[in-house]
């Protein structure tokens, strides 16, 4: 179960910062995971991975989370797993685990949000963040695992606490004038400003932040130039919702049975064995 | 309300609003807090 200070903290913002998750020979295998990803030429990676060094915010490693075990145990990692429980009504799906790495260089992202488009639309989409009888339900959660510290002033992930809970369309102007034109994400915008009513974070390795994906997020210039900002997202949604890009087969074959039944589509009501455990060990 | 102010209030539950007092606006509603903490407690109108 999720403390009630977290609960009472993401309901009204929408976030969670937890320090120290991380520690150790836990945090050095995943960062040298990560590190050997990182080194794997691009026309040589595993099959069904992929290296997309053309995106324009980050670096994108695709499906590090099943890169390697130390990274694929993150899935369900004994201090964020209560969480996800919890805020998935205990029916929680692992929708994908990609690493992004980020450098001096990289230019602003702008603030976006999964469900802003519903706000205007005709029908309400999929995502909902709703509480009832004492229960948080999130249906679209992202968990940032940080694997390099990042400093104040480097810039990075940026949010809007209290906006997963916003009723009205987001002037997508509003915090940062010129971020987008006609629309679209301006790729030639450039920021480290950090206005009033947004929060910047300064993670240090082995912390996580989790977001929920109605949160409106983004990130800012990335400003250091001696080390990248380089984390694990991980992202769930619950168990009945499909995916919209199935997993390739040759990551699904390097993945344990436990972390198959995460990722496994299940009916509304059905509890997965996994969710019955505390803590899950991958065999 | 404009776009930004409603979407931010919404948000939030609160909204900044710089500058709106200026001048001499400003000065007299200063003044006049400084006329009512000026006045000594015992001769309060109450």
């Amino acid at each position: 179960m999720m403390t009630p200070d977290q609960r009472y903290f993401f309901d009204l913002t929408g976030y969670l910062h937890l320090e120290g998750v991380l520690q150790g020979e836990e945090l050095q295998k995943a960062q040298e995971a990560a590190q050997r990803y990182i080194d794997t030429p691009p026309d040589q990676v595993p099959d069904g991975f992929e290296i997309n060094l053309e995106r324009e915010h980050f670096n994108w490693y695709l499906h590090a989370f099943a890169f390697d075990k130390a990274l694929e145990a993150l899935t369900m990692h004994p201090v964020t797993w209560p969480i996800i429980k919890e805020l998935l009504d205990e029916q929680p799906r692992l929708l994908g685990g990609n690493m992004m790495v980020d450098f001096h260089g990289k230019p602003f992202h702008p603030l976006h949000a999964g469900h802003e488009k519903s706000l205007t639309a005709e029908v309400p989409g999929w995502r909902r963040y709703q509480v009832h009888n004492g229960r948080i339900s999130c249906n679209d959660l992202v968990f940032f695992f940080y694997l390099t510290d990042v400093h104040p002033g480097d810039g990075g992930l940026i949010i809007l606490p209290g906006s997963h809970k916003a009723n009205f369309p987001r002037p997508q102007n509003l915090f940062y004038p010129g971020s987008y034109v006609d629309g679209t994400y301006n790729s030639e915008f450039n920021s480290a400003e950090i206005p009033e009513g947004v929060t910047n974070f300064n993670p240090k390795s082995g912390d996580v932040v989790a977001i929920s994906e109605l949160v409106v997020h983004g990130a800012l210039t990335y400003q250091a130039k001696d080390r990248d900002r380089r984390f694990l997202t991980l992202r769930y949604c619950s168990q009945h919702i499909t995916p919209s890009n199935p997993l390739p087969e040759g990551v699904r074959a390097k993945l344990s049975p436990e972390t198959l039944e995460l990722i496994e589509v299940a009916a509304i009501g059905k509890t997965k064995s996994i969710v019955e455990q505390d803590v899950v060990t991958l065999s | 309300m404009t776009p930004d102010q409603r979407y931010l209030f919404d948000t939030t539950g609160y909204l900044h609003l710089e500058g709106i007092l200026q001048g001499s606006a400003l000065q007299k509603a200063q003044q006049a807090v400084q006329r009512y903490v000026d006045i000594p407690a015992t001769a309060a109108w109450w």
